[in-house]
């Protein structure tokens, strides 16, 4: 009974050791992903609301937000405005 | 949609109309590029010959106007009122002690200069005198006027007021200062690209306005090199110097372009308490202003006259 238990842990060490190594061998292998393009598309989040937060009390501003990070995907109005 | 592009006023002047008739479009497009031309010549500090200068050499002496300059002194005047002398368009010594002698399109073309540091005593634009019957104007002595962003933003609006006679709706753009009339056949607003200062040749958003004028005044332009400090065209009149600002661009939207003109320059210079003290329960006019950071900060009704699109 001991010479099957010890062989039985014997076998799982070594089936582990092996499919660990095994494992890291095919991941390291594996093809990269590509890179992101810059003239590929980003998949990013869904457009959603400027974020908003509570302007100081003190103050009239109405709100402040976080300008959109992807301004590439909006084709650009032909009128511009940001000073001359 | 049709356009039109050309240079006048030392900016990019484009003209947009929308009309079912091309030949007349055209048509009114050649009138309005003819109007700016010669309303540039009127207005310009950078020539000899134009009435601007004219009426700077008659410092001291009432001088009589034409009926375009007296109606952009009297608009001046009154803002400069309005906006507690804040907006002083007698800034033009300080501007060319800062460097700012000659036309933009030159300074950029030249290499920085050195100049003597002299303290410009400030003159305020109120002070100044005006006789209606007459069309008349008295500066006092020595004051130097430059009526730069206001008359750029008069010419803008009358130019798209005339092209409006041509075209169902239309726009006039004078460097990214526009005035709009009337509405796109279909369209529920005009859409504005709102430049990133750090980047111009990105939009941070687009802006969906309603017809009226749209004016940004950026310390991120009209930058040079003098004396070995990087100067910007923003006097600020309570220190004859070019301002230093909370802000990077201020946007703003009114009923007529020399207001926009005008409390975009002002907030620039004065920042978040002057835009509180300006546009508490405002709701002809509205701004956003972009900080150092790249936050967008807007007045109390920003969302009803921009519709800032997400």
């Amino acid at each position: 009974m001991k010479i099957v238990k010890k062989g039985m842990r014997i076998w799982i060490t070594i089936t582990a050791v092996f499919s660990f190594l095994g494992g890291w061998v095919l991941f390291s292998h594996s093809p990269k992903p590509a890179p992101l393009q810059a003239s590929q598309p980003a998949i990013s989040a869904p457009a959603s609301n400027p974020s908003f937060s509570v302007p100081n009390n003190n103050s009239q501003s109405g709100g402040f937000f976080v300008p959109q990070q992807n301004p590439t995907f909006n084709p650009s109005p032909r009128l511009r405005t940001g000073g001359s | 949609m049709h356009y039109h592009e050309f240079r006048a006023m030392n900016s990019a002047i484009l003209l947009v109309a929308d009309g079912d008739n091309p030949t007349l479009i055209e048509k009114g497009f050649k009138a309005v590029r003819e109007f700016i031309e010669q309303s540039e010549q009127r207005f310009t500090r950078f020539t000899e010959t134009s009435e601007l200068t004219a009426l700077n050499h008659s410092a001291g002496k009432w001088f009589e106007t034409s009926g375009d300059m007296f109606q952009v002194l009297q608009q001046a005047y009154q803002l400069a009122q309005d906006t507690m002398g804040i907006f002083n368009p007698a800034i033009l010594p300080a501007l060319k002690q800062a460097g700012y002698d000659r036309s933009m399109d030159e300074i950029k073309s030249i290499q920085p200069r050195t100049g003597a540091e002299q303290v410009v005593a400030m003159q305020d634009f109120r002070e100044i005198r005006m006789d209606e019957a007459k069309q008349a104007i008295l500066l006092p002595a020595e004051m130097q006027v430059d009526l730069g962003g206001i008359a750029k933003g008069w010419i803008a609006e009358q130019a798209a007021r005339q092209l409006a006679e041509y075209a169902r709706a239309c726009a006039v753009s004078a460097g990214g200062d526009m005035f709009l009339v009337n509405l796109p056949k279909g369209e529920m607003d005009w859409e504005v690209g709102l430049e990133d200062p750090l980047h111009p040749e990105l939009n941070l958003t687009v802006l969906h306005v309603k017809p009226g004028a749209v004016a940004t005044s950026s310390v991120a332009k009209r930058q040079w090199v003098h004396n070995g400090r990087m100067q910007h065209h923003l006097i600020d009149p309570r220190s004859g110097e070019p301002a230093k600002t909370e802000w990077l661009s201020v946007t703003v939207w009114a009923e007529s372009a020399a207001q926009a003109e005008v409390y975009a320059k002002v907030l620039l210079i004065g920042g978040s308490e002057m835009a509180d003290e300006l546009f508490n329960n405002q709701t002809d006019k509205a701004y956003l202003a972009v900080d150092k950071q790249g936050w967008v900060i807007g007045s109390q009704n920003y969302q009803e006259v921009f519709h800032v699109q997400s």
